[in-house]
């Protein structure tokens, strides 16, 4: 008798995880493969692409030998999401540490890559049909590389928050970082962000 | 409790959620071991009765990369060591400290008696040996007394076959007076230990055998038996003695020639590729090799890792004073191109068409800074290029003539869209293509100033320049075609086709948005 975890909780997923069933956790897993790898690959940046996949093995790793540790929020725990991503989050900037002194650190200007690169990128809207859904890919690919511009830590702030919408009580919980040190990460990484992005905010106005 | 903070900006959260990398996914290697961890998570048992020490062996290796490091250090510094001993071959200096640390006066042992003598009288005896083999003349002063004194005593109680044997020895010491003086003691002591440290063996022994071959090795390895040998040219010799030069000895026997170094036969290799027959085949072989590079360079280049210096080489073509279209007038407005900041290797001194048979000052093709000298440019893939050095004047002016029309050609592309057939050279192309990444580059800067139909022309000639052979714009529409030759064991069939159209209107806008996007 196969059991559906379909409309299970994450919270409950992990539960069944931890009491020995495997279908739950590959249930969890295919939820938030494609989450998981997206936030961890934007955190490392394009530097670091070609550590993403073993980051992101690692992660889910760490979760395996963490799960008895878990503790879900009506015990006084955290989302499994949160917590996961707070895991995610622990091990990317490790691994950015790690390796900072290896990196060539270079000034970024803004609103530069490979003049290809962007071309090809940009060639590949022609499959929209909706030059609104150009657009905003568009916007996102400029997005991307804007956040490659952020320090390490404004990136994982603005990330968490944007992507995983993450309060900054959350964040201040589980990473362990001051909430005003939050607070002045996130307004600082959203002041660059937005300067970044004003040929694209431009258009749009002031509407949000 | 309060709410909780949010500062999101739904328009950035928009562009994220839309950004290419939505789809994402892991590898199905990285999938299915994690699957797999998690599997193994729930089946493998706690081990709390391993050992402590399997514990700690267990960490040290999984964990500790450190400990990884240190062991692998280790190991290449053992290696290390290793190979050096080995070449530097430390039985020389073993054996050479044991040249110099052996006494100068071989032992030399005197006949024992046949027969066992008493024990009183063998511990005078080692004595006295042991007095005489010393090689230090302290410490045989030293002995000295002490024997006299047991010798003296133990004398009595000796037999006369004994005495006799002892006699040499211990005559002189009878001989001493009563009470001696210090003096007189002294210079007993030295009569009687002259003999013994300065009479060498006349007969060899088994120590002294290894110490005459081992001189002999020695001397043949030394390195100035190396340096008489070589500078003698004498190669028998040294291929029959020296153990260290084989490879020499081997490379010297083969040609039949003077000894020469390593390098030296390198560089006369180098010579000799660079030096064929005639000069047409020097020609074509530093073509091919120049082609060959470069077609790695730009194969390179387009596959993403295209290097930006657009702004240093892609104004390049444009800013010869000699060219008509360096000054480019577009209706009523007079655009200039910037002047190339460091364009070096990449310089092309351009002549105006009718200054074409003249012999440009420099025209050198040479991809690397570190050439110290020009090279001939190629002229087997494309028309030839005369070198300044050879001071021979160009066999046709096809060449300048192939080059201005390639500058020609693209400055032109700025003023109208008639087009004819242009046939530019590799390094022209290369030019092209920087003049287009430097359009593209602006035009990233500037959203929405080329559509995709003009992105994709530009895209594909850039493409199209990368294996270019033959290039051919024309039509109101710009249409371009290239053919481009098999330089290396390309997949592309000599003289294939490719090419793109840009219909009129976007051929115009592009134009437009070239003159607005370059200032």
């Amino acid at each position: 008798m196969s059991v559906s975890y379909s409309h299970s909780s994450d919270e409950q997923l992990m539960a069944a995880y931890v009491n020995g069933n495997l279908t739950a956790f590959e249930t969890l897993y295919a939820r938030h493969e494609s989450v998981l790898l997206r936030f961890i690959q934007r955190i490392l940046g394009h530097s670091m692409h070609a550590q993403v996949e073993e980051v992101y093995q690692d992660v889910w790793i760490r979760i395996i030998n963490a799960r008895e540790k878990y503790t879900p929020p009506n015990q006084g725990g955290a989302l499994w999401k949160t917590w996961a991503f707070a895991i995610a989050h622990n091990t990317a900037v490790d691994r950015i540490r790690a390796q900072s002194k290896f990196i060539t650190v270079e000034p970024v200007h803004e609103n530069e890559g490979d003049p290809m690169e962007w071309i090809q990128s940009s060639l590949q809207q022609t499959h929209y049909s909706s030059e609104d859904a150009a657009f905003w890919k568009a916007a996102g690919h400029q997005l991307l590389q804007c956040i490659e511009t952020l320090p390490n830590e404004q990136r994982a702030v603005f990330l968490l928050h944007h992507e995983q919408d993450h309060s900054i009580e959350e964040m201040s919980e589980q990473l362990n970082v001051p909430f005003e040190t939050l607070k002045s990460r996130l307004r600082y990484a959203m002041q660059k962000l937005r300067k970044c992005m004003r040929h694209y905010l431009k258009e749009i106005g002031g509407a949000r | 409790m309060t709410t909780p903070h949010h500062w999101q900006d739904a328009r950035l959260k928009k562009a994220l959620d839309n950004a290419p990398d939505l789809q994402a996914t892991p590898s199905a290697t990285t999938r299915n071991k994690i699957l797999k961890a998690a599997a193994d998570a729930l089946v493998k048992p706690k081990s709390n009765s391993s050992s402590w020490w399997k514990n700690i062996l267990r960490q040290l290796i999984e964990k500790s990369h450190f400990s990884r490091n240190a062991g692998f250090a280790t190991a290449i510094v053992i290696i290390c060591v290793g190979v050096i001993w080995t070449l530097n071959n430390p039985m020389n200096a073993i054996d050479s400290l044991v040249t110099h640390n052996t006494p100068p006066t071989p032992v030399a042992t005197p006949p024992l008696p046949r027969s066992a003598p008493p024990a009183t009288e063998t511990i005078a005896t080692q004595t006295q040996l042991t007095g005489h083999i010393s090689a230090s003349s302290t410490q045989a002063h030293e002995i000295v007394p002490d024997t006299l004194q047991q010798a003296s005593t133990v004398t009595p109680s000796t037999t006369r076959e004994e005495q006799a044997h002892l006699q040499p020895v211990q005559s002189p010491i009878q001989q001493l007076p009563t009470e001696p003086t210090s003096s007189t003691i002294e210079r007993q002591r030295n009569h009687a230990n002259t003999p013994l440290l300065q009479t060498p063996p006349p007969a060899p022994t088994t120590n002294a055998e290894p110490a005459v071959q081992i001189d002999e090795k020695e001397t043949r390895r030394s390195p100035s038996f190396e340096v008489a040998n070589s500078s003698s040219g004498d190669h028998t010799d040294y291929v029959a003695h020296d153990l260290y030069s084989e490879t020499s000895i081997a490379s010297d026997s083969d040609s039949g020639s003077a000894p020469v170094p390593q390098t030296a036969r390198g560089s006369a290799a180098q010579f000799e590729i660079h030096t064929p027959s005639t000069a047409q085949t020097q020609t074509h072989t530093q073509t091919r090799i120049d082609s060959a590079e470069t077609f790695r360079q730009t194969r390179n280049h387009n596959s993403g890792k295209l290097q930006q210096n657009t702004g240093n080489t892609a104004s390049t073509l444009s800013t010869r004073n000699h060219l008509p279209g360096s000054q480019i007038l577009s209706g009523n407005t007079s655009t200039s191109i910037p002047a190339p900041v460091a364009a070096q290797e990449q310089m092309i001194t351009a002549v105006t068409e009718n200054t074409a048979n003249e012999v440009p000052e420099t025209y050198a093709i040479s991809n690397s800074s570190t050439q110290a000298e020009e090279i001939t440019p190629p002229s087997a893939m494309f028309d030839v290029t005369p070198s300044t050095q050879s001071n021979q004047q160009p066999q046709n002016n096809t060449d300048y003539k192939t080059l201005i029309h390639a500058i020609y050609a693209w400055n032109q592309l700025y003023l109208s869209s008639s087009y004819g057939t242009t046939i530019i050279d590799r390094k022209s192309a290369t030019e092209l293509q920087n003049r287009l990444v430097n359009i593209i580059s602006h035009a990233q800067k500037s959203p929405h100033t080329i559509n995709n139909n003009q992105s994709a022309w530009l895209l594909t000639l850039y493409q199209n320049l990368t294996f270019l052979g033959t290039i051919t714009i024309q039509g109101q529409n710009w249409t371009f075609s290239t053919t481009h030759p098999c330089m290396l064991d390309c997949k592309i069939p000599e003289s294939s086709s490719l090419g793109g159209t840009l219909n009129q209107q976007d051929a115009q806008a592009l134009e437009q948005s070239i003159n607005n996007l370059i200032p």
